[in-house]
């Protein structure tokens, strides 16, 4: 129980815990304090001082005794001058009066010469209507101003001064509260933005290399308490008092991120994050915000399409619906059930998922259902409903094989507050090093395919401070004993003393010492693993939560939006089948006959890129359910136009599984004709597998979508992690990699320039070129300098990228992204071999840094004109 | 007896206001469509949007008439200048401007809220073009008034002291980069 203190406000008692701000607590009891420089989520600096207040404390005697008034009250000592509320800490009898005369003409006086400096634009600013400057002057301003035609130092700065593709800066408004550069470097852990300058020349600017390089820039144009932080995406499409703001839940990745969707006259203006504590707090990555304008594109499928004569055209509902059956019912009776395949997709909301799953599982009646090309791992147990709120709590965080910074922003950020702010001592395990390491307590580097020995080991330490600290033996003991497998698994940690298990992950033995010991001393350890680990992988790290008591404490991490709730939809293979890499290897053996594929793309996502290209020329009949057109749709009989998230209601379940609600936002998009009559439109997955079952002779009787959400909610819920412990054996890898080759490892971008970027114009323009991360050293020995062109070439192919060298990778391997633009390394990568070497052959020298596209090097900084940093130049008319 | 003379007295000033208008200049009546009264200075008729003396539109699209308009009559849509082929000091212009006839109840609050003076209720009633010409009414479509339909030249406007100090403030700003 925190100490806690009562302080008076504006006569007013409230008892906040030791340590709160005034202004906090003013604000518990409904006690608006205005201010601008002020935010919950930031530290305290009390730059804009609009906060002013007068504060006072008891008055004490010689004695220490409190000095009394005649009536028994105590007697106040009001300090000499006003006091910033946002930093003083409230105290024990502390006396706060908000809006005595004095304060009240501070205040006048702090927007006067807050407003002598600041440009009246407010027709022509985006921020206008939700500007905290206008609101306040409004509220607290004296109507006229005597210094405006005194002080006009900002006058004529640039209006447009460009800070990256999504931001730009309007120097005339900025009021210097330093919230964005606070933002950026407590929050995002990304400093890129800066104050520079002195005096009343202060000015915010970048100097980071591409502009403002942080996935979560966006969120500075919510926080600016003005219009100086300006979207350039929503830049002058709308005010914001016209648009209709709809509460949804964005699809993009695995956080379930709550946003508001701006939306005037069915188009969508923008995306701005709602608050969710148990979520997203009240930011959003920049992926969210400006990566959902695809939903709003012409691209968008109208109409289904049928293949005729082997092109795709357009075709009507009942006809693409009625050949879908046909052909279903058709493969049914020649060659069974077993000859039909169905593959949904992440991006399905639960509901969609829930009724494929019900239509071919059920109906159909193939055991040939899936959610995905690859065998992804699912967290083993049930995580606490108050995920976010417990994480921050951790004292010790294991991040395994994940790399948030570009998989799960919301989690990316509360990982750096657990780290940075509630000082976590967070253990970050990879094979190559990423963003999250310069937060990390420990970074352990691991070889590629060694995590069972380094988890292993970990145990073997953790198991063996049992004696080393008594204390704890208890706690450990209660839960090894007795539990299932106990016993072989202690025996079976037997090899891994700490020097060997550190020699076959390639790590140092005192950072595998220190980690075990942060582990063994934890009381609220966290473990994170990322969703592309081996079961064998999962089980260990099952294992390690077991013995610490915290088996419900292990979480998977998926960055696909739904992964969770389509898995427990019921897309999963059923009894004897196959799931979705078997059932590429089926086709293209000409077993299985029909293939349904609904928001996914085997081309992008599958293992193998030539077997899913095989599979899907031989399949008989292919039927793509998507948004757009593209790569997939080539090979497809039928393609039916679905609907996006924001066009229909629904649920969906986030990556700790978390049901949260989707909103209709806009009418399924539709085809008009000139007129303005609707000749078709898209469809929700869950009306489009409704129909089909109804056409296969199976009526569900579901009409609403709210029928399905009960169905979705009527499932079984997640149970607990039974408690059990598995023997897992380390097996090195055969070879190491052959002379002159190196081993390729890959991961996920945020950027990848992926299915839906080619639609959303401005975030496109960040996706950079592709590249491969080359260690220095290594490259050194090959003659390659930084963004020289290089071929990587495996043993199935090659494919052209640029170097980037540096240390994010060991030496003797390579990274490269998943996918970015054309370049995937599905086409090159060997899924039978336990890794992929692949050789580095320069092709180009790098070229001239301003010969190279825009995303490598910096846009649009420096176009307006400097700051002048020198304050005697200041203009004083 | 005392009545007598008020008759007098009042059937006097009748016989002096008949004698006026009938032969005289006070007529009252007015032959419309031939001719047409003056209309007082500050007549609220349909809108015009006022230009700046070298041509550039007042309006800058910043949707307070819109937000002002008790009859949501008014559709603004902004975007953003092209500094090299401006359309109106600034940054911002207004891209499509539309008035629905059929709903404006003439108030005036367009021109009330407007910060540049660009918008006006000008001194025509009858929903005629510049030329003078008769709108075509088709169907209710045609009723909705686009920005160049309601656009006047420069100097055309209405007498207004704001739109006069814009136009001064203007011309010290040779770049035409702010509006005020």
């Amino acid at each position: 129980m925190p100490d806690l203190v009562t302080v008076t406000i504006d006569e007013q008692k409230v008892t906040v815990p030791k340590g709160s701000l005034v202004i906090e607590a003013a604000t518990q009891i409904g006690i608006d304090v205005p201010r601008f420089c002020y935010h919950p989520k930031l530290s305290a600096v009390g730059m804009c001082r609009m906060c002013l207040g007068e504060v006072g404390m008891p008055k004490m005697n010689p004695d220490r005794t409190p000095a009394l008034n005649e009536d028994g009250t105590p007697q106040i000592a009001m300090m000499p001058k006003p006091q910033t509320l946002c930093t003083t800490q409230a105290a024990e009898g502390m006396v706060v009066l908000s809006e005595t005369p004095a304060v009240v003409k501070m205040r006048q006086a702090v927007l006067e010469f807050l407003l002598a400096n600041h440009p009246l634009d407010c027709p022509i600013c985006d921020k206008g209507g939700e500007c905290m400057l206008q609101d306040q002057t409004m509220a607290y301003a004296q109507g006229h101003s005597r210094v405006q035609d005194l002080y006009h130092l900002r006058r004529d700065l640039d209006k447009d001064y460009l800070l990256s593709e999504f931001i730009t800066l309007d120097r005339e408004r900025c009021i210097q509260c330093a919230r964005c550069t606070r933002f950026l470097d407590e929050v995002a852990q990304d400093p890129v933005l800066e104050l520079v300058a002195r005096g009343s020349r202060t000015m915010i600017d970048t100097m980071s290399d591409p502009p403002v390089d942080s996935k979560y820039s966006g969120n500075t144009i919510d926080i600016c308490p003005v219009g100086a932080l300006t979207s350039r995406a929503f830049r002058f499409r709308s005010r914001v008092w016209e648009v209709k703001n709809v509460p949804t839940v964005s699809m993009i990745d695995g956080s379930g991120t709550n946003i508001f969707v701006s939306q005037r006259n069915e188009t969508l203006i923008r995306v701005i994050p709602r608050d969710n504590e148990a979520i997203n707090e009240c930011w959003i990555s920049d992926r969210d915000r400006f990566g959902l304008e695809y939903i709003d594109n012409d691209a968008r499928l109208t109409y289904p399409l049928v293949r005729r004569d082997g092109k795709l055209e357009p075709a009507t509902w009942d006809e693409a619906l009625q050949l879908v059956t046909d052909k279903i019912k058709a493969a049914k009776e020649q060659r069974g059930a077993n000859s039909i395949g169905a593959v949904g997709g992440p991006k399905l909301t639960n509901e969609g998922a829930l009724s494929m799953a019900r239509l071919f599982g059920d109906v159909v009646g193939t055991p040939n259902v899936d959610a995905g090309w690859t065998p992804t791992i699912t967290t083993p147990g049930k995580p606490p409903a108050t995920f976010y709120e417990e994480l921050e709590g951790a004292d010790v965080i294991l991040v395994l094989g994940a790399n948030p910074n570009e998989e799960l922003c919301s989690l990316d950020l509360r990982l750096k507050k657990a780290a940075f702010q509630r000082k976590a001592h967070l253990i970050n395990c990879n094979p190559y090093k990423t963003p999250l390491d310069r937060l990390a307590r420990q970074s352990l580097i691991y070889n590629e395919g060694s995590e069972v020995a380094l988890l292993n080991g970990l145990a073997k330490l953790v198991h063996q401070s049992w004696t080393a600290e008594p204390a704890q033996t208890e706690a450990l003991r209660n839960n090894v004993e007795g539990r299932a497998g106990a016993t072989a698994w202690i025996d079976s940690l037997g090899p891994y003393s700490s020097n060997r298990a550190a020699e076959l992950a390639g790590i140092s033995e005192p950072d595998l010492r220190a980690a075990a010991t942060a582990i063994a001393g934890s009381e609220r350890l966290f473990l994170l693993v990322g969703e592309d680990v081996s079961p064998a992988v999962l089980s260990t790290l099952q294992n390690l939560a077991a013995l610490k008591g915290r088996s419900d404490y292990l979480v998977v991490l998926h960055p696909e939006p739904n992964a969770v709730g389509v898995r427990r939809a019921g897309l999963a293979p059923r009894e004897g089948g196959l799931d979705g890499q078997g059932m590429l290897d089926a086709t293209f053996k000409g077993n299985l006959k029909v293939l349904y594929i609904a928001a996914n793309n085997p081309l992008h996502w599958a293992a193998d890129y030539d077997l899913a290209q095989r599979a899907l020329q031989t399949a008989e009949f292919v039927v793509v359910q998507t948004l757009f057109e593209n790569e997939l749709t080539e090979h497809a009989d039928v393609v039916l136009p679905a609907a996006s998230f924001m066009e229909q209601d629904g649920t969906t379940t986030n990556f700790h599984g978390k049901v949260q609600n989707l909103k209709q936002v806009f009418r399924p998009r539709e085809r008009r004709d000139d007129d303005g009559n609707t000749l078709s439109a898209c469809a929700p997955d869950w009306i489009i597998f409704t129909k089909l079952a109804q056409l296969l002779g199976k009526d569900f009787g579901y009409t609403r979508v709210g029928d399905w959400t009960q169905q979705f909610k009527a499932l079984p819920a997640l149970t607990p992690n039974e408690v059990r412990f598995t023997p897992v054996t380390y097996e090195a890898s055969p070879a190491v990699a052959p002379e002159g080759t190196f081993q390729l490892l890959t991961g996920n971008l945020l950027y990848d320039g992926g299915e839906s970027f080619p639609y959303c114009d401005r975030l496109n323009r960040v996706v950079p070129e592709p590249f491969v991360y080359i260690n220095r050293a290594d490259a050194r020995k090959l003659g390659i300098e930084n963004l020289a062109l290089v071929e990587v070439k495996s043993a199935r192919g090659a494919v052209q990228v640029r170097a980037k060298l540096g240390r994010e990778v060991k030496a003797g391997t390579v990274w490269m992204p998943r996918r970015l633009r054309a370049v995937q390394v599905n086409r090159i990568i060997e899924v039978d071999k336990p890794y992929t070497a692949v050789t580095l052959t320069k092709l180009q020298d790098a070229p001239p840094k301003e010969t190279l596209p825009a995303d490598m090097h910096a846009v649009g900084v420096g176009e307006g004109t400097p700051v002048d940093m020198n304050i005697s130049t200041a203009v004083v008319p | 007896m005392k009545l007598v003379p008020a008759i007098v007295k009042g059937m006097g000033r009748t016989l002096k206001h008949a004698i006026g208008t009938t032969f005289g200049d006070e007529s009252i009546t007015v032959s419309y469509p031939e001719q047409e009264k003056p209309r007082p200075r500050r007549f609220r008729g349909r809108h015009i949007l006022n230009r700046y003396e070298n041509g550039l539109e007042k309006c800058i699209g910043c949707s307070l008439c819109a937000a002002a308009c008790p009859a949501d009559a008014i559709w603004v849509e902004a975007a953003e200048n092209d500094p090299q082929n401006r359309v109106s000091p600034g940054e911002r212009y207004a891209a499509r401007y539309e008035i629905n006839m059929l709903r404006c109840i003439f108030c005036g609050y367009c021109e009330e809220a407007c910060p540049t003076g660009a918008v006006q209720l000008g001194y025509d009633y009858k929903l005629i073009d510049e030329e003078g010409r008769q709108h075509n009414w088709q169907d209710r479509d045609d009723f909705i008034f686009t920005k160049e339909m309601m656009l006047v030249d420069p100097g055309k406007g209405k007498p207004d002291p704001l739109s006069e100090a814009l136009d001064e403030r203007l011309k010290q700003n040779p770049n035409h980069d702010r509006v005020w």
